[in-house]
């Protein structure tokens, strides 16, 4: 019975949306050292994910806004062996970002390994000061773990999904990724990773 | 009103399922039982599918831990995971309905 009602609740209700916008973290786009676009995964046929691609996006824009000089994608292989670090890097290219200006970190398969990655790439570069891009739930946790490695991260939500949905099927979407999220970051808690 | 387009629909379809049912036999009076029983089976559903993510989340942690591979915990967020554990769900109940007629052997 409780699990119909939630579920009710979840669906024809704003609940879910009221339950990301109190745990999304605001945008704070100001200059910064580098722009570190975080992965997101890519299709067998290395095509970008979504959300990939969105937060590729956005990376590229705050480039462009001049924001900061440098952009490093992260992303893994994908079953071809091209990573998605790779793939974006060359949209990034075709979208006119010169190759001096572009880093990748092509071996991180968590936002825990993307942090120490990214932090190994940059400090030595004299950057700290990062604009960071990904989702805005994902972003609650993915900022204090790059701070914890020595970064400052300035929180750049790429709006990967609406949280303005108000179909059904679409609230319980955002119902799981709000548990999802919220479970990700008990995790990264516990293992003292924020 | 779109919000409600999906409602709507189930509403009127299950009018109509319930006018054909109580013309060819089936009883009204039997149907709050029915409703409570599908809400049962939600609830079993729900467990099951926490059961599913519990052991697949243990299973990543360890591992990454123990094994020191790598699986991801993005490959338990997949809409399949819950329609196996409705299906889940539903062999426990009838299991569970078949049991009396079993205990009798």
């Amino acid at each position: 019975m409780l699990a119909v009602v939630i579920t009710l609740a979840a669906a024809f209700t704003p609940l879910p949306n009221a339950l990301a916008g109190a745990m999304a973290i605001a945008p704070r786009e100001e200059q910064a050292d580098a722009i570190v676009v975080l992965g997101s995964g890519q299709h067998p046929d290395d095509q970008l994910t979504d959300s990939s691609l969105r937060r590729a996006v956005h990376g590229l824009v705050l480039f462009r806004r001049g924001l900061a000089p440098a952009i490093v994608f992260t992303g893994a292989p994908g079953p071809s062996g091209v990573s998605e670090a790779r793939v974006r890097e060359r949209l990034a290219a075709a979208f006119g970002v010169p190759a001096s200006a572009m880093l990748l970190v092509e071996t991180a398969r968590t936002t825990r390994e993307e942090a120490l990655a990214a932090s190994a790439l940059l400090r030595p570069k004299g950057a700290r000061r990062i604009l960071l891009v990904t989702n805005a739930l994902h972003l609650a946790r993915a900022a204090p773990a790059f701070a914890r490695v020595g970064l400052e991260p300035l929180p750049a939500p790429s709006g990967d999904f609406s949280f303005a949905v108000n179909k059904p099927g679409d609230r319980l979407r955002l119902l799981w990724r709000v548990l999802g999220e919220a479970a990700a970051r008990g995790y990264y808690r516990v293992a003292g990773f924020d | 009103m779109d919000r409600l387009v999906v409602p709507a629909l189930v509403v009127l379809t299950s009018l109509v399922v319930w006018a054909l049912g109580t013309r060819r036999g089936l009883s009204s009076a039997a149907l709050p039982r029915a409703v409570a029983a599908a809400f049962e089976t939600a609830g079993v559903a729900v467990g099951f599918l926490a059961l599913d993510l519990a052991v697949g989340a243990i299973a990543v942690i360890g591992m990454r831990t123990l094994a020191h591979g790598f699986m991801s915990f993005y490959e338990m967020n997949d809409p399949v995971l819950a329609l196996l554990a409705l299906g889940q769900a539903l062999v426990f109940q009838a299991w569970r309905a078949e049991k009396p007629r079993n205990s009798t052997r």
